[in-house]
C-alpha cells in the first residue's frame, strides 16, 4: 500500500505501467486530435509506444533505486522514441531522471518536483524552435507548478493530484495559445497525451485499478499487439468516415464477460475498446447503429454514462470551419459564366468562386455580372466569358466597380475557360495571370454539337431546321442526324485528333449510357488519342469537347 | 580526422552508391497500425508496395529515434572524426531533431554537424551524392558545409503524382493542397521549395507529355550544362523508362542515378509518384 511520503522502486514501476495504460486506451483519441505540427494522426500511437519501449527496460531492471529505474525507462525511450511527440517523451524521462542526486533510492514531493523541473528543461533544450500551446507548455506549467508549491502541506498523492489537475487546465488552454489548434477545434494532442499519463498515475495513487488486462498486453512484443485500426485523425482528415457514432458508456453488472463483450461487438463497427473488471466495464465503440450495441448491452447489466456522438457532425464543423478560412484567404475572386450544373461543378473544382447562369441564348446583363462579382470578397477579380458574345459585356463590369480591379480572360467557349483556370496561379499577380491565362486558352480547340435553329444553306452543306449540326471554333463544319455521327464526323475534320487530349462535356438531352457508347467507338477511332468524359449537364448542346 | 556522411533513408540512395562512397543511413520507421518497421532495414521497398496495394490498413511513419542515429554515429566514426548529417527537411521531419540530440551526446570526441537539405527523398539523395564525392577527395568539413548551401540552392525536383490522396492523409501537402478536389483530370507538377511541397504546373494528358513537359522544366533552368540527374519513382516502373528516355535524349547528363523509393517516401505520396532531380555536375 502506499506510503504517504514517497514513492519507491516498486511503486515507480507500477505507476508508469498505470500511465503507459491509461495513455494506451485512450490513443485513438489522441490520434485524432493531432494537427501540429503535421496531421498525420499517430501523435497517440507514437507516444504510447516510446512509453511502452520506456516501461519494458525499466520493468526488466531489477533494482530497487527510483534512479536507476529512471535512467532506464530514459534509455528504452531514447532507443524506442517515436515521432516528435516520442523524442519529447524520452527528453523527459532522460531529464528527470538527470536532475535527480544518482542513487536516489525514493521519490519525496521534493524530487518529484526537481524530477519535473529537470524533465522541463531537457525538452525545451530538444526542440530547436519550441511552440507554446503544446506538449510543452504542459510540462513546463506542471513543474513550475509543482516547484512553487511544493512546500505545502499535502502528501503525495494529494500533490500528485494538485499537478495532474493543474496540468488539465493548461491543457484545455492551449487553443488559446496555437491558432492551428483553435481552426481545427482541438486541445494539442501530445499534451492530451501526457495528461492521460499523468491521469494513469493520479489513478493508481489514488489506489484504483488502471485495467489490468491491458498492463498486462504492455509487455508483448508491439508487434503482436492486436491492432486496433488506425484511427479517427486519418478517418477525419480524409473526410471519410465509414462507422458514423462514436458510441460509450460503462457498464456495470455481476461476473461480467469482457472477451464475450468484446466478441459479440466487434462485428458492429470499429474503434472498440472493452476495459474493467467483472463488475463494471467501459465500452467504446464507432458504429452505424448504436441501437444494437445497446441493445446487446443492457442484458448484462445496467448502463451508466451513455454518450452517443454523430462524429460526421463533428467531421463537417471541423472542415467547414477550415473551408472558411480557405476562401477568405483567396487572392483572386474568379468568376465563371456557365450553364449545366456537371459544367458548375467543374468550374468550382477548379477554383471559380461564382458561377453565373448563362451562354449561347442567354446572355447575362452587366448588372449580373457585377453583382456576381461583388459578391466575393477578394478585390481583384477575374471574369471567364466563355462564350464570344458576353465577352464585351464583361469588359463594362470593371465601370460598374470602380473600387474593384476587374480583369477579363476573353473565353470564346467552356473548353477555352477550362484550359485558362488550368493555367491560373495564386502565386502570380494578376497582370502575368491575365497573360498566361488568356494564351493557354487559345491553345484549344472548341467543339460543339446542337441542332439548327433554322434551315441554311454553307457551301456544299444543306442544312434544315433542326438537324444536328456540329461546329469547330464557332464554325459549322458538318450536320447529320444523330449528335454522336455529328462529333465524329466533326473530329474526323480536326488534324492532330489521333494525338490529342480529347475531352468531351455531354449535355442535360444526352444519357450517360449513349455519351459512354460514342466514347467507347471514339477510343477504338483514335487509338493513339486519350479521351475524357464528363457530365456537363449543359442545355442545348449535345456536346460540347476540346481538342488540345 | 576523416570526414564521414551520415544521411537518412528517405534520401532513397540505391544500395550501391551507398557502399560506395561509405554512407550511413539511418533508418526512419514504417507503421502498419502497431507493426513497425525500419525502412530499408526491416521492410524493403519491393514488399511495402505489394503491402500497400494490397493490405487495408495504410501506413503512417515515424522519425528515427536519437538513439538509431547514435548506432549510425558509432559504427561510421572514429573519435576525432567529423561527420555531416544531413537529412530530411525539417518542414516534413523531425529526424534532424533527433540527429541533433545524438549529436550532442556523442560527446567532444566527434564534430557532428546537422544539415537541413530542405528536401527529401532523391533530391536529398544527389545532395548526399555530392557532399560523399567531396568528402572522398578530402575536402574540409566546413567546405564541405558552405558547398551544400549553395548546392541547396542549385538543386531541382519536379515530380508529379497521380493522387494527391496520400499526401493529404499524412499531412505532407503543403502548398499543393491547391490541387485537391479538382472534377477534372489534372497531373500536377509539383516542386520542393524551401522544404516544402509547393505546386509548380498543372496540366493534363498522358504521362508522355507530363514527362516531357518536366524535362522541359529542367532545361529551362539549366539549358546544356552537364548535369547530374535522378530519377526516382514510388512503384512505377513503365513511367520511370519514358522518363529516363526523355531526359537521356534532351539534357546533357554526367552522371545518373535512379530509385525505387523506400516506404518512407511510399507511404506520403502512395504507389504513384515519379519525379526528376537535376544539379549542375
Amino acid at each position: 500500500m502506499l506510503q504517504p511520503d514517497h514513492i519507491d522502486g516498486a511503486l515507480l514501476k507500477e505507476l508508469i505501467s498505470a500511465g503507459t495504460a491509461c495513455l494506451y486506451s485512450h490513443k485513438a483519441e489522441v490520434d485524432a486530435l493531432n494537427v501540429f505540427p503535421v496531421p498525420d494522426g499517430d501523435t497517440g500511437t507514437n507516444m504510447y509506444l516510446t512509453f511502452q519501449a520506456a516501461l519494458r527496460e525499466l520493468l526488466n531492471n531489477t533494482s530497487t533505486q527510483v534512479f536507476d529505474l529512471l535512467e532506464s525507462a530514459a534509455y528504452g525511450a531514447l532507443m524506442g522514441a517515436r515521432g516528435n511527440s516520442g523524442v519529447i517523451v524520452s527528453q523527459f524521462f532522460r531529464g528527470f531522471a538527470k536532475a535527480l542526486p544518482k542513487k536516489t533510492v525514493n521519490l519525496t514531493k521534493l524530487e518529484l518536483a526537481e524530477g519535473l523541473n529537470g524533465a522541463y528543461n531537457l525538452c525545451y533544450q530538444a526542440i530547436r524552435q519550441p511552440v507554446e500551446g503544446t506538449i510543452l507548455t504542459v510540462i513546463r506549467e506542471a513543474a513550475s507548478f509543482a516547484k512553487e508549491n511544493v512546500d505545502k502541506k499535502s502528501d503525495i498523492q494529494e500533490f500528485f493530484n494538485q499537478i495532474y489537475q493543474y496540468a488539465c487546465n493548461v491543457l484545455a488552454k492551449t487553443p488559446e495559445m496555437l491558432p492551428v489548434l483553435k481552426q481545427a477545434g482541438v486541445v494539442d494532442a501530445g499534451g492530451q497525451g501526457l495528461v492521460f499519463f499523468f491521469e494513469g498515475i493520479n489513478r493508481r495513487l489514488k489506489g484504483e485499478n488502471v485495467d489490468e488486462t491491458i498492463s498486462d498486453n504492455l509487455l508483448t512484443e508491439s508487434k503482436k499487439i492486436s491492432v486496433t485500426p488506425y484511427t479517427d485523425g486519418e478517418l477525419l482528415a480524409d473526410g471519410v468516415i465509414n462507422f458514423q457514432y462514436c458510441t460509450e458508456f460503462i457498464l456495470k453488472g455481476k461476473q461480467l464477460d469482457l472477451e464475450h463483450i468484446k466478441n459479440n461487438l466487434s462485428p458492429h463497427g470499429d474503434c472498440l475498446l472493452v476495459v474493467g473488471d467483472e463488475n463494471t466495464a467501459k465500452i467504446h465503440l464507432h458504429t452505424n447503429n448504436p441501437g444494437i450495441v445497446l441493445d446487446f448491452a443492457v442484458r448484462f447489466g445496467d448502463m451508466y454514462e451513455i454518450q452517443i456522438h454523430n462524429m460526421v457532425e463533428q467531421s463537417q464543423q471541423r472542415l467547414a470551419k477550415l473551408s472558411e478560412t480557405a476562401a477568405v484567404n483567396s487572392k483572386y475572386g474568379i468568376v465563371a459564366i456557365a450553364a449545366g450544373d456537371g459544367l458548375e461543378r467543374i468550374f468550382r473544382s477548379l477554383g471559380v468562386q461564382v458561377v453565373v447562369n448563362g451562354g449561347q441564348t442567354m446572355n447575362p446583363s452587366i448588372e449580373d455580372l457585377a453583382k456576381a462579382a461583388s459578391s466575393v470578397s477578394s478585390s481583384q477579380i477575374i471574369i471567364l466569358p466563355n462564350n464570344k458574345n458576353i465577352i464585351l459585356t464583361a469588359n463594362h463590369v470593371q465601370d460598374l466597380l470602380p473600387e474593384r480591379q476587374v480583369k477579363v480572360v476573353p473565353t470564346h467557349s467552356i473548353p477555352e475557360g477550362l484550359a485558362a483556370l488550368l493555367n491560373y496561379s495564386e502565386d502570380r499577380n494578376l497582370e502575368e495571370n491575365i497573360q498566361q491565362m488568356t494564351e493557354k486558352s487559345q491553345a484549344v480547340v472548341t467543339g460543339e454539337v446542337t441542332y439548327a435553329v433554322r434551315s441554311v444553306k454553307l457551301g456544299e452543306m444543306d442544312i434544315k431546321e433542326g438537324e444536328i449540326i456540329g461546329l469547330l471554333d464557332g464554325q459549322i463544319v458538318t450536320h447529320g442526324a444523330t449528335p454522336e455521327e455529328v462529333l465524329e464526323a466533326a473530329l474526323k475534320k480536326t488534324p492532330r485528333a489521333n494525338s490529342s487530349l480529347i475531352s468531351i462535356y455531354y449535355g442535360c438531352d444526352v444519357t450517360p449510357l449513349m455519351a459512354q457508347d460514342l466514347l467507347n467507338r471514339l477510343e477504338k477511332t483514335y487509338p493513339e488519342a486519350e479521351f475524357e468524359l464528363y457530365y456537363g449537364g449543359q442545355p442545348l448542346y449535345y456536346y460540347l469537347f476540346s481538342i488540345e | 580526422m576523416a570526414v564521414k556522411i551520415v544521411t537518412d533513408s528517405t534520401a532513397d540512395l540505391p544500395e550501391k552508391i551507398v557502399s560506395q562512397y561509405g554512407i550511413g543511413v539511418v533508418p526512419l520507421n514504417v507503421h502498419f497500425g502497431e507493426e513497425v518497421y525500419k525502412d530499408g532495414v526491416d521492410i524493403w521497398s519491393e514488399e511495402f508496395y505489394n503491402r500497400i496495394r494490397n493490405e487495408p490498413i495504410l501506413p503512417n511513419t515515424s522519425q528515427p529515434a536519437p538513439g538509431e542515429f547514435l548506432k549510425v554515429y558509432q559504427q561510421v566514426a572514429k573519435p576525432g572524426d567529423t561527420i555531416i548529417s544531413i537529412h530530411i527537411s525539417r518542414q516534413m521531419s523531425g529526424t534532424a531533431d533527433s540527429a541533433q540530440l545524438a549529436a550532442e551526446m556523442m560527446g567532444a570526441n566527434y564534430q557532428i554537424m546537422v544539415v537541413d537539405s530542405q528536401h527529401v527523398t532523391m533530391s536529398l539523395g544527389v545532395l548526399v551524392l555530392q557532399a560523399a564525392k567531396a568528402a572522398k577527395n578530402g575536402e574540409p568539413a566546413d567546405v564541405i558545409i558552405a558547398r551544400l548551401a549553395k548546392w541547396k540552392e542549385e538543386i531541382s525536383i519536379f515530380f508529379t503524382i497521380k493522387s494527391l490522396e496520400y499526401l493529404h492523409r499524412t499531412g505532407r501537402i503543403g502548398k499543393a493542397s491547391v490541387f485537391m478536389g479538382s472534377l477534372l483530370n489534372i497531373k500536377p507538377i509539383l516542386s520542393i521549395e524551401g522544404g516544402l511541397i509547393v505546386p509548380n504546373e498543372k496540366t493534363r494528358g498522358n504521362f508522355q507529355k507530363v514527362a516531357e513537359l518536366m524535362v522541359e522544366k529542367v532545361i529551362e533552368r539549366y539549358g546544356d550544362q552537364p548535369l547530374v540527374v535522378g530519377i526516382i519513382h514510388t512503384d512505377l516502373p513503365d513511367e520511370m523508362v519514358t522518363l529516363e528516355r526523355i531526359a537521356k535524349n534532351k539534357l546533357n547528363i554526367l552522371e545518373t542515378v535512379t530509385n525505387l523509393a523506400g516506404a518512407i517516401v511510399g507511404t506520403h505520396t502512395g504507389p504513384n509518384a515519379i519525379g526528376i532531380v537535376a544539379i549542375p555536375a
